[in-house]
């Protein structure tokens, strides 16, 4: 006898709809799954065939053809064995084939057969509504993701018993519980990190302050010891929430990560240490696997000690900073994430850590040419300014803070409103965002400005991209600043905050002398 | 112009006559400048010999025969009895008769200001060759006048260094001025000009005269404020500048070396002996200015808004010095400022003009004099006024 049940495998950041057919029939007893299974799947055979019978069921002695089309889709995971299961409880007749058709089944059994939930509930979800499913039965404790998606019954199935149950025409173990409220309640840690504990570095505070209002990329700059990453880390507080459709995006990648269940409120903020790989950074290690510049997406990654990560892995930033997205190919397929991040880098300017702070660099020319490959120029012109922090000896730490988490967020968040209302159906969020057009159109330059611009292009300080880059800046300075027209100072503070980045991480020579050498 | 006195000129003939002799006499350590402190007609008592009778003779008509002694060319000389004579020279084994290219004025701004004497020798190591370019180069960024030998060697490569930011100098030739620069120099010592002089004691057209480095170096050790010593080896010959710095009160100082280099062995000898150890141009100007940074910032300050264009606005002329004076990042430039915003728009000016550029870190520091173009300059300098 032959039936079929509805799954779904998630392959990168898609979802692929799996139709799992059992067949049953007479022969030598034997269960065989085909259908590109992984080893996860091939050893659903043991899984299901425990669970069924534990669960007080009765496991077919005959000769069982398991099929998950299409056959030619990888499927990976052991998500697969609670529709398995059902499909061949309903081929063997100890369930009602119907409700088969219009359910969809997302798990994986243990051997007792209880029901254990899986990686990308609301992909799984979304994938599910999509194709006309009117309920998805899963384990209870993602349940609360797939409920987001609205216009599809989620039915919570604790154990195989309840999973027939259901089908049968019974009730859900339960409900999923509502999500609303339920992270917001838990106090996030990072929250608590306030800006005014950074002391004494006000040019450095007001570039973080612009890069949160923007979407800017932000590099941090300044030797040891000066509160570089204590000012990163304190960033998130001064972030506006997730809109809806952004959390939502958040939520299904941190769902597919694997990551603790919830409908995302805060952004994201990724800081992975500087060992990482570039399949590490951009994704592709394995199958499926997601970067770091995809969890950080709607978010901020946070590179510490910039110059000790692998050149080539930084260089693989260049893309999704540009584009905001991040294709992956590899010899058998090629999958486009997307990888729209502020990025915020701390580094020392040199080695040692001093270059540029009078006489205290001890680097040789060597050490310093050596960190100046490390950063391309092609990386450093993608970010939008330079926070540089003061020596010890200039930078106070008992002076007042310049400005406090909760006065800032309010800055930030009004700010990006602006943004907001003029970008409304430009498809994009912020003025990090913008390509050349929307430029254009939003940044009108008063003729001083324009003349500023051009003699900076003369003078060979900024490429075509950086120019863009500092018209961006510019505009949310005045965003900030709560201005409809970007003036001649924007501009300049953009340049001068930009800090020449570009050469920024790249001293030319030993500050050691009593002039700095500018080859 | 000034014109030197008959006597001076006469002198200058004199010494030129009795070359060969001062030749054989100048490898004895200190008899040269003994001899040099003599009067004309002790000179001729003492080294004249066989010609003693026609050199006092010369001496006596020297005006009457000669009354042009001096051709006409691109140098002037200067006596003892000028006003324009460098104080610093005003000793008793002084050179009466100072030939100088480049302008009396010249020499007389560079002497009044202060002064280092690089010395070292004509055969250095590549080691020594690049510190000495170093040094003239951070020197000369500092506004200091540089005092050197007009030689190849330890005084070429600072001279190098000086001229890449178009440093004052001011060279001492062991040659007559008229003698022709070998080729190979020629561009350097043409960049040099504009903002440098050269000088010499020697008669126009002598050359190849041993006893001519000897006082060459004397007068560098006289003008020099401090004496520097880059490589030298052990011989008398080679620390002479140092030992004459030494003579006269002044303050002396060596650049070690390389322990097995011969080529150092000279300097660690002065430095065994006392000298203060130099290890680059900061420990000159501690030398110079006194262990105060007040002073030397200042000093620095100054030099930078030296640099600035005519017609700048006085807040971009202040904020160009405060660069200058080695503050860099922005929070140091904007702290207890008027409005940062202000200061923001001056900084990103002062860069578009090309008087400030980004430095280690990427903080301000004073753009390169090369790097300002006049023709732009004009038109930019209108723009910020």
């Amino acid at each position: 006898m032959l039936a079929h049940a509805h799954t779904f495998t998630i392959d990168g950041l898609q979802t692929r709809h799996v139709r799992v057919e059992v067949d049953v029939r007479r022969g030598l007893p034997s269960f065989t799954i085909v259908g590109l299974a992984d080893a996860a799947v091939r050893e659903a055979r043991e899984r299901v065939r425990a669970a069924i019978l534990n669960s007080g069921f009765e496991f077919p002695t005959q000769r069982i053809t398991a099929n998950l089309a299409p056959g030619d889709l990888p499927k990976a995971g052991a998500a697969l064995d609670l529709a398995l299961a059902c499909a061949l409880l309903a081929a063997s007749g100890q369930l009602a084939p119907d409700r088969l058709q219009t359910h969809a089944l997302l798990g994986e059994l243990g051997l007792d057969g209880r029901v254990c939930p899986s990686r990308g509930t609301l992909a799984v979800a979304q994938a599910a509504r999509k194709a006309r499913l009117t309920t998805l039965l899963l384990a209870g404790e993602r349940a609360h993701e797939a409920s987001l998606v609205q216009r599809l019954e989620v039915g919570v199935v604790e154990c195989l018993q309840s999973a027939v149950r259901v089908l049968g025409g019974g009730r859900p173990d339960a409900q999923p519980r509502s999500d609303a409220g339920s992270r917001a309640r838990r106090p996030d840690p990072r929250a608590e990190l306030d800006l005014a504990d950074v002391r004494g570095q006000p040019i450095a505070t007001r570039a973080v302050l612009i890069a949160a209002a923007g979407g800017h990329n932000c590099l941090l700059s300044g030797p040891p010891g000066t509160g570089k990453t204590m000012l990163a880390q304190r960033i998130a507080s001064i972030l506006p929430p997730l809109g809806r459709n952004e959390a939502i995006e958040v939520t299904r990648i941190h769902s597919i990560a694997g990551f603790g269940g919830g409908l995302a409120r805060e952004r994201p903020l990724r800081a992975p240490h500087h060992s990482i790989t570039l399949a590490g950074l951009v994704g592709g290690a394995e199958r499926g696997h997601l970067g770091e510049v995809v969890l950080a997406h709607n978010g901020v990654l946070f590179l510490d000690e910039l110059s000790e990560f692998s050149r080539v892995a930084l260089d693989g930033l260049r893309q999704p900073l540009e584009d905001g997205r991040v294709a992956i190919v590899r010899a058998q397929r090629s999958t486009v994430y997307p990888a729209r991040f502020m990025l915020l880098a701390a580094t020392n300017p040199c080695p040692c850590g001093y270059a540029g702070s009078g006489d205290l660099c001890r680097c040789s020319e060597a050490e310093l040419a050596r960190h100046r490959r490390k950063l391309s120029g092609p990386l450093l012109d993608r970010i939008d300014l330079l926070a540089q922090f003061e020596h010890h000896a200039a930078h106070d730490p008992n002076a007042p803070p310049s400005t406090s988490s909760r006065s800032a967020r309010v800055l930030v968040r009004s700010a990006r409103k602006r943004q907001a209302a003029r970008l409304r159906g430009d498809g994009v969020l912020t003025n990090a965002q913008m390509d050349a057009r929307l430029l254009r159109r939003h940044v009108r330059l008063p003729p001083e400005a324009e003349h500023t611009l051009k003699r900076a292009r003369e003078r060979g300080m900024l490429s075509a991209r950086a120019q863009h880059r500092v018209l961006r800046v510019a505009r949310t300075i005045a965003d900030l600043d709560g201005r409809d027209r970007v003036g001649v100072e924007d501009l300049s503070e953009a340049v001068a905050l930009r800090g020449d980045a570009g050469r920024a991480g790249s001293p030319r020579a030993p500050g050691r002398g009593v002039w700095t050498r500018h080859a | 112009m000034p014109e030197a006195c008959r006597d001076c000129l006469r002198r200058c003939w004199l010494l030129g006559e009795l070359s060969p002799v001062l030749d054989r006499n100048c490898c004895a350590d200190g008899r040269l400048f003994e001899l040099l402190a003599l009067s004309d007609e002790n000179l001729i008592a003492a080294l004249g010999g066989r010609r003693r009778g026609e050199l006092l003779r010369g001496h006596a008509h020297f005006g009457a025969r000669d009354p042009k002694p001096e051709p006409a060319s691109a140098h002037v000389a200067i006596c003892v009895h000028d006003e324009c004579y460098p104080e610093a020279l005003r000793r008793p084994d002084a050179p009466r008769l100072l030939c100088v290219e480049g302008g009396v004025d010249c020499l007389r701004a560079l002497a009044s200001n202060k002064t280092v004497a690089l010395l070292g020798t004509a055969h250095a190591s590549d080691y020594g060759l690049e510190v000495a370019y170093e040094l003239g180069r951070e020197l000369a960024a500092s506004g200091v006048t540089l005092v050197a030998e007009r030689r190849a060697g330890i005084a070429l490569a600072a001279q190098r260094g000086a001229s890449e930011l178009n440093g004052a100098t001011v060279l001492v030739s062991g040659d007559g001025l008229g003698v022709p620069v070998a080729k190979t120099r020629h561009s350097i010592y043409e960049q040099l000009a504009p903002a440098g002089c050269t000088v010499s004691e020697l008669p126009d057209q002598a050359r190849g005269r041993r006893w001519g480095v000897a006082a060459g170096v004397r007068i560098a050790a006289a003008l020099g404020d401090v004496t520097v010593t880059v490589e030298a080896e052990d011989r008398a010959g080679e620390l002479r500048g140092a030992r004459l710095a030494q003579a006269l009160g002044k303050p002396v100082a060596a650049l070690p070396g390389r322990v097995g280099s011969p080529t150092s062995r000279g300097c660690h000898r002065l430095l065994r002996e006392g000298a203060r150890l130099v290890q680059d141009a900061s420990d000159v100007l501690d030398l110079l200015y006194g262990v105060d940074g007040g002073i030397e910032s200042a000093f620095r300050a100054c030099s930078s808004a030296r640099r600035a264009p005519p017609g700048l606005r006085p807040e971009l002329r202040e904020l160009l010095a405060r660069v200058g004076s080695g503050l860099g990042t922005l929070g140091e430039l904007t702290r207890g400022r008027r409005k940062r915003a202000e200061v923001l728009r001056d900084l990103t000016e002062l860069e578009l003009m090309g008087l400030l550029t980004r430095g280690d870190g990427g903080g301000y520091v004073v753009g390169k004099a090369e790097s300002m173009d006049p023709l732009r300059y004009g038109a930019d300098a209108q723009m910020g006024s």
